[in-house]
């Protein structure tokens, strides 16, 4: 056989070779590093439970533990169809009684009810978007993961669910580390400690540069100045700092172009009217404000927590800006008497409506008035901003480095509301 | 749709008082070039637009993950107001199903061609298949293979480039400073001149090569936005609401059809094309590996200016030398990194998870 | 001031001024010779200091100069030069270089003039520094001062600034180091001195930190701003003089914009004035001494010598005024020769010549005296005596022409005689009141009651004569040694006199007060006064301006007044009144 015969053989084999290394292989213990020392929501949670309703990747409701659903002609009135065969972590079926309660407490101005195969959910007005809310509440302990040890503020084990009703998980387990600094995170994750890390906008690169892979999530974090309350700052300096500060910039140097430039506490992919909210500055108009305020009254105190992304570098930013503006802002981190604080506050609801009230909460604001479609929820936003109490400055998205043996199956591994999708990523060979 | 750009063209009316307004449009939405047309349209039916005008009307269509809006921003001197329409998108959560018609799409790869030399485009004719090189026009037909040379007026320049163009009349052959018309039936037929015509590049789409380069330099005329002149650019594909230039800068850039900068893609090489599916418009678009890596194609849907895989990314064993696109199809020319040898492929995209 | 006081002066300002003299010459040379030290410690200082800063100057040059062309810088510009060229991955590329080459201050400014990388201030990248980029000669230029902005203050720096250059790309790197205190510690001090560095707008930092109170040297810093050059200036930092330090001020001068040079600060020498103080103290006290010294030598010496002059000289003034006082026989007790010998022996003799002459003058006075009574004598008796004779005559003529009307005769005759007679009995009586007038027999009196009592006498006189009686008596007066009948028949006397002098009415004014030792008694009247020589006779025994009268009541009111060991005076004008003025003990 002539040499040329082999060749395809070889390519073949080669490919076959390559067919084999890419195959995903089940077992092997995830090992993750997280900031929060208290996570009592988000990307853990999305591992142990799930909900009724999933969102692709374009936002779109797909059936997860419910099949299907319809509702009436206004909307009031729900009708979910459960999928058979799911078992809960206690190895008990899913019910729709349990279905039912846990979707009441979530939602408790909703009448629900359980049905033979399903549950009814019944609104005192209509409610358009509820598969958009049962995508985040609702959570049911019938998730790929079973959690099975937990030392709160250090350490979370989870195990595979053996019975998963979507298949068992390649992962055996894993393990998460809390409470870790992102410096050490990144550290661990370079030294092949760690796997899954979380990293800051301005690691990025370095991350990329050391052939990690990114996974994103949308813009899903709210980086903002929240005053606190009860100071009694002149509302001319809110504004004049408001004004003074150079999104741009930070944005293209400290966060590596990462998430966007907002003015508004909804993200644009969820309010879609973001960006009716100017996030241009006017330092003419600020240092204008700033020269009406006597000297003594120029001056104010900037906290930050030091283990947020990017916290230091933006908070000095923001004073370099402010004192083009003639403002002294003085950073000092967790200072408990500051007049403001840089926070990052998540979303936690895809729905509007829902997410603006989560986010003013966590900003110490008031709640937002009642809104039933965009222009109203645009009307109470604004509202919400105009006394400039909050400054929101950027929309992030949660950034995870992962190690060049973590494979993933079917992406995403992180949703666009940054809950984790582990049951579809698998580890080569014996874990290092 | 309609309702709501003529509700908020009347509520804008109302807040200039019908003063004479300068009108811009932006689309931040999924929707295409003739919804924004029409919105557009309606919109402004209701207004006094003027050449000068007393206030700007900033109309912006944007969307969320149940509704598009109309957002129209007011600027009157320094005063700003914010005026809001919606509507719902039609999608599972208004209708009350799941969706069905899922948006991923997966590409299919079929050999069309393969030899030792740089393949520069295939294209699938009736019965047969067209190739261009270098040298020569192949077709191939079952177990016939016909060519007719390219002369070489000029030197070619280094990783030449070519295209094939066809329709119903029979094929043209674009080289860099040479055009080659010709017909397969009954047997194939070129005559090459040498010309610095525009190549086509998709309907109503054309655009000036560099005869002596591998890159169009700029000018181009497609419809609707007329002719322009943009920074140089390797391939370019239609948008749903312009157009995306592979620049020679290494970014892929988006303009409207009236050729505002939407824009651009850094994660994306120097090829992309446009293939039409059932469930919409996909690009595909190469990684930015070089000539010594596997690359990838990819579908992608552009969603607020920012692209969105669409699908698994379709591998090769080595890296893409050309990609085109016939509309419902595309055609892929990778070199193998082991063989050296330089096969063609048409990727034909099926929607479906 | 005695002649001892005046000679004491005179020695003591002698011995002063010569002290004062000797020592101001002798400071003056001590404080130039102190000014020339301390002026060649401060041209070393500033020698030093220039050399200093010169070799900083080509120290950071060089640093900025191997950062500008090190491999790092170089791919640098090359990955900036790109037109996908991300400057934001570089944002911490100045951090390295600048602690690797000991530079606090380091900033890589891009083409354009944008901070690419600030080592000193991170969050200032993008900001624009067009200074930079204004001037296309940086490789050739020194390195100069600056006025560096940080988060917190303004630092003074020596900044250099470099071009770094691939092809038409380039790259400004801008890199320095403060001038603070670690700049100072690298000065060689001298005792008594220290530096400091005043960097605008108004710190002032020494070796050990910045300055606790720099408000002392303010106006220096002051001066500095206005005149740009070298300028001294003494500061004292408390009362004590000793405190204080003389500083000499280098100012340290920058590029300013269209090259008006900027005052960025100073270079302070400070030299301390203690060790002058403390000597000039030294020689102020030595020259104290010294002149207290001189002062009891002068003392010592104006005491012996003053013993030799003027002792004798006041004997002789305690004999004048020994004569004086009316003793007469004064002679003065002085053995030394010389002018103040021959003065004294003058002087013993003038006293005997006169009282010599005294007696002659008292034995003249004698005779005049009994010759003037003799007269008055002679002229008060020859009144009465002529009327006796003419009396006795008619008898002898009735009795021989007329027999029959000499018991009528007889009658009237001796009448008459008997009249004459008493007269003559008068006059005799009154010589006799006047030879023989008793001494006083004094006794505690009050003058004011006195006074009223006296005047209730004269009551129904005065209303007759329309005399209006004025009393001003004090009312604290005090009592009096005196003889109440004797005092209360002088101011009878004059009283009546007083009324006599208005026989058209008028007014009387009695007053009485105190006065030096004793009391003053005046009475006054608006009569027809007197003339000056009738003042002058006033009191002479006889005189008198009435018609009527011996002329001896005043006398006696005098020799009364004069035996209470007074006095009694008397001013009048004529037309106007008179006023008797009598003081007494």
């Amino acid at each position: 056989m002539r040499l040329s015969a082999w060749l395809p053989l070889a390519v073949l084999s080669a490919l076959a070779l390559c067919g084999a290394a890419t195959r995903p292989r089940y077992g092997g213990t995830l090992r993750v590093e997280m900031r929060d020392a208290q996570p009592d929501a988000g990307p853990l949670r999305s591992l142990v439970f799930e909900t009724l309703v999933r969102l692709d990747a374009t936002g779109a409701p797909q059936p997860w533990l419910a099949l299907s659903w319809q509702h009436d002609a206004a909307a009031k009135r729900w009708q979910f169809s459960l999928r058979p065969g799911i078992k809960l972590h206690d190895g008990s079926a899913l019910t729709s009684a349990a279905v039912a309660a846990s979707l009441q407490a979530a939602l408790p101005d909703l009448t629900i009810a359980a049905t033979a195969d399903g549950i009814t959910i019944r609104a005192s007005r209509p409610l358009p978007d509820l598969p958009l809310d049962l995508a985040h509440n609702g959570w049911l302990d019938t998730g790929p993961f079973r959690l099975t040890a937990f030392d709160p503020g250090h350490h979370a084990t989870f195990a595979a669910n053996e019975d998963y009703w979507g298949g068992r998980p390649f992962l055996d387990a894993i393990d998460v580390q809390l409470g870790r600094g992102l410096r050490d995170q990144l550290a661990d994750l370079e030294l092949g400690r760690a796997d899954v890390v979380e990293i800051g906008p301005a690691d990025l690169r370095r991350a990329a540069d050391h052939g990690r892979a990114v996974w994103s999530s949308a813009a899903v974090s709210l980086v903002a100045l929240a005053f606190a309350p009860g100071h009694p700052n002149d509302p001319r300096l809110r504004e004049a700092l408001a004004l003074s500060i150079d999104r741009a910039a930070m944005h293209n140097v400290l966060l590596q172009k990462q998430g966007e430039v907002t003015a508004a506490l909804l993200p644009q992919w969820i309010s879609g009217y973001a960006f009716a909210f100017p996030t241009a500055l006017d330092l003419p108009r600020a240092r204008a404000l700033a020269n009406a305020l006597p000297p003594a009254a120029r001056t104010l105190t900037l906290a930050y927590d030091p283990g947020m992304r990017a916290a230091r570098a933006l908070a000095e930013r923001i004073a370099v800006n402010a004192h083009d503006a003639g403002l002294t802002v003085q950073v000092s981190p967790q200072n408990p008497n500051a007049d403001a604080r840089l926070v990052e506050g998540r979303l936690a609801s895809f729905e509007p409506e829902r997410a603006l009230a989560g986010l003013a909460a966590g900003l110490g604001m008031q709640a937002p008035t009642a809104a039933q479609s965009p222009a109203a929820l645009y009307e109470s936003e604004r509202k919400l901003l105009e006394d400039f109490r909050a400054i929101p400055l950027f929309q992030l998205p949660m950034l995870y480095g992962a190690a060049s043996r973590v494979r993933v199956y079917a992406p995403p591994a992180v949703t666009r509301l940054g809950d984790w999708r582990f049951d579809n990523i698998w580890l080569p060979g014996t874990a290092p | 749709m309609n309702g709501a750009a003529r509700d908020l063209g009347r509520t804008v009316a109302a807040a200039v008082a019908h003063d004479p307004v300068a009108v811009t449009v932006k689309n931040l939405s999924a929707l295409g070039g003739a919804e924004t047309a029409e919105i557009r349209h309606v919109f402004e039916s209701e207004l006094n637009v003027a050449a000068q005008p007393a206030v700007e009307i900033r109309l912006t269509i944007s969307e969320n993950l149940t509704q598009f809006l109309l957002v129209a921003e007011i600027q009157r001197g320094g005063e700003r107001q914010v005026l809001l329409e919606s509507w719902p998108r039609t999608s599972a959560a208004s209708t009350g199903s799941p969706t069905d018609k899922p948006a991923r799409v997966t590409l299919e790869k079929k050999l069309l061609w393969e030899q030792d030399l740089p393949i520069l485009d295939a294209a699938q004719i009736a019965g047969g298949i067209l190739v261009l090189d270098a040298t020569r026009v192949l077709l191939v037909r079952g177990g016939d293979r016909q060519s007719a040379p390219i002369p070489a007026w000029h030197t070619w320049p280094r990783n030449l480039r070519g295209r094939l163009s066809v329709n119903d009349s029979g094929f043209t052959a674009y080289l860099p400073g040479t055009i080659c018309r010709g017909g397969t039936e009954p047997r194939l037929s070129v005559i090459c001149e040498d010309s610095q015509d525009p190549w086509l590049l998709g309907p109503g789409a054309l655009a000036i090569f560099t005869p002596d380069r591998n890159q169009f330099p700029g000018h181009i005329d497609i419809e609707p936005g007329g002719p322009r002149d943009l920074p140089p650019f390797y391939t370019a594909a239609p948008a749903a609401d312009g157009w995306i230039f592979a620049g020679a800068d290494g970014r892929a850039h988006l303009y409207t059809h009236s050729w505002d900068s939407a824009g651009a893609i850094d994660q994306w090489g120097s090829d992309v094309a446009t293939v039409q599916t059932p469930c919409g418009a996909r690009i595909l678009a190469a990684r930015p590996t070089a000539l010594t890596e596997p690359d990838a194609i990819q579908p992608y849907q552009i969603v607020n200016d920012a692209p969105i895989p669409a699908g698994p990314a379709l591998e090769f064993s080595g890296p893409i030398t050309a990609l085109w696109s016939f509309g419902r199809s595309a055609t892929a020319v990778s070199r193998d990194l082991q063989t050296g040898r330089y096969a063609a492929f048409s990727l034909a995209p099926t929607c479906g998870s | 001031m005695t002649f001892r006081t005046r000679l004491l002066i005179a020695f003591a300002l002698t011995v002063i001024v010569a002290v004062a003299f000797v020592g101001g010459i002798v400071s003056t040379t001590t404080r130039r010779a102190f000014e020339r030290l301390d002026e060649e410690r401060v041209s070393a200082l500033a020698a030093q200091f220039h050399q200093e800063f010169l070799r900083r100057q080509r120290e950071i040059a060089q640093q900025v100069e191997d950062i500008a062309e090190s491999e790092s810088t170089r791919d640098m510009i090359i990955a900036l030069s790109r037109p996908d060229a991300d400057p934001s991955s570089y944002v911490d590329a100045a951090q390295a270089p600048a602690t690797a080459h000991n530079l606090k201050f380091l900033e890589l400014v891009s083409a354009s003039g944008s901070i690419v990388s600030s080592a000193q201030w991170p969050a200032r990248f993008l900001y624009q520094e067009d200074w930079v980029a204004a001037r296309g000669d940086w490789n050739s230029q020194e390195p100069f001062l600056k006025r560096e902005e940080l988060p917190t203050d303004t630092a003074l720096a020596l900044v250099s600034v470099r071009v770094a250059s691939v092809g038409d790309n380039k790259l400004y790197v801008v890199g320095g180091e403060e001038l603070d205190r670690d700049f100072l510690s690298s000065f060689v001090l001298p005792a008594g001195m220290r530096a400091l560095l005043f960097r605008e707008p108004q710190s002032i930092v020494g070796a050990s930190g910045p300055l606790p109170q720099p408000a002392p040297l303010a106006p220096l810093i002051d001066a500095l701003r206005k005149q740009r050059h070298e300028v001294t200036q003494t500061i004292r930092w408390s009362a004590d003089a000793a405190d204080a330090e003389t500083f000499h001020a280098i100012p340290l001068i920058g590029p300013g914009k269209d090259q008006n040079h900027d005052l960025m600060g100073g270079f302070l020498v400070g030299s301390s004035r203690a060790a002058q103080v403390r000597l000039e103290r030294f020689m102020i006290r030595v020259e104290i001494l010294v002149a207290v010294g001189g002062v009891v030598l002068a003392l010592l010496m104006a005491f012996w010598t003053t013993a030799r002059i003027t002792r004798p000289v006041e004997a002789l003034a305690a004999g004048a005024r020994a004569v004086a006082a009316g003793d007469w026989h004064t002679q003065v007790d002085v053995h030394t020769g010389g002018e103040i010998g021959a003065l004294a022996a003058a002087f013993n003799q003038m006293t005997r010549d006169l009282l010599e002459q005294r007696d002659r003058l008292v034995q003249a006075e004698r005779v005049a005296a009994w010759r003037e009574l003799a007269r008055r004598l002679a002229h008060e008796l020859k009144n009465p005596l002529f009327p006796l004779q003419i009396t006795v005559e008619n008898l002898q003529r009735a009795r021989a022409a007329h027999p029959e009307e000499f018991d009528e005769v007889f009658r009237e005759s001796t009448a008459t005689l008997l009249a004459e007679l008493g007269k003559l009995r008068g006059i005799v009586g009154r010589f006799s009141d006047f030879a023989k007038m008793p001494q006083p027999q004094l006794e505690t009196v009050d003058l004011n009651g006195l006074v009223r009592e006296s005047l209730k006498l004269f009551e129904a006189q005065m209303q007759a004569a329309g005399v209006v009686l004025r009393l001003d008596l004090a009312a604290d007066l005090r009592a009096i040694q005196a003889d109440r009948g004797q005092l209360g028949r002088a101011l009878q006397n004059l009283v009546l006199n007083a009324i006599d002098a208005m026989p058209a009415g008028g007014t009387l004014a009695i007053r009485t007060a105190a006065h030096e030792d004793g009391v003053r008694l005046e009475v006054s009247d608006t009569g027809q006064g007197l003339t000056q020589e009738e003042c002058d006779r006033l009191f002479t025994p006889y005189f008198t301006t009435k018609t009527h009268g011996t002329g001896l009541g005043l006398a006696i009111v005098q020799s009364v007044i004069s035996d209470h060991g007074g006095k009694i005076g008397v001013r009048s004008e004529p037309g106007r009144g008179t006023a008797f003025v009598i003081d007494l003990a």
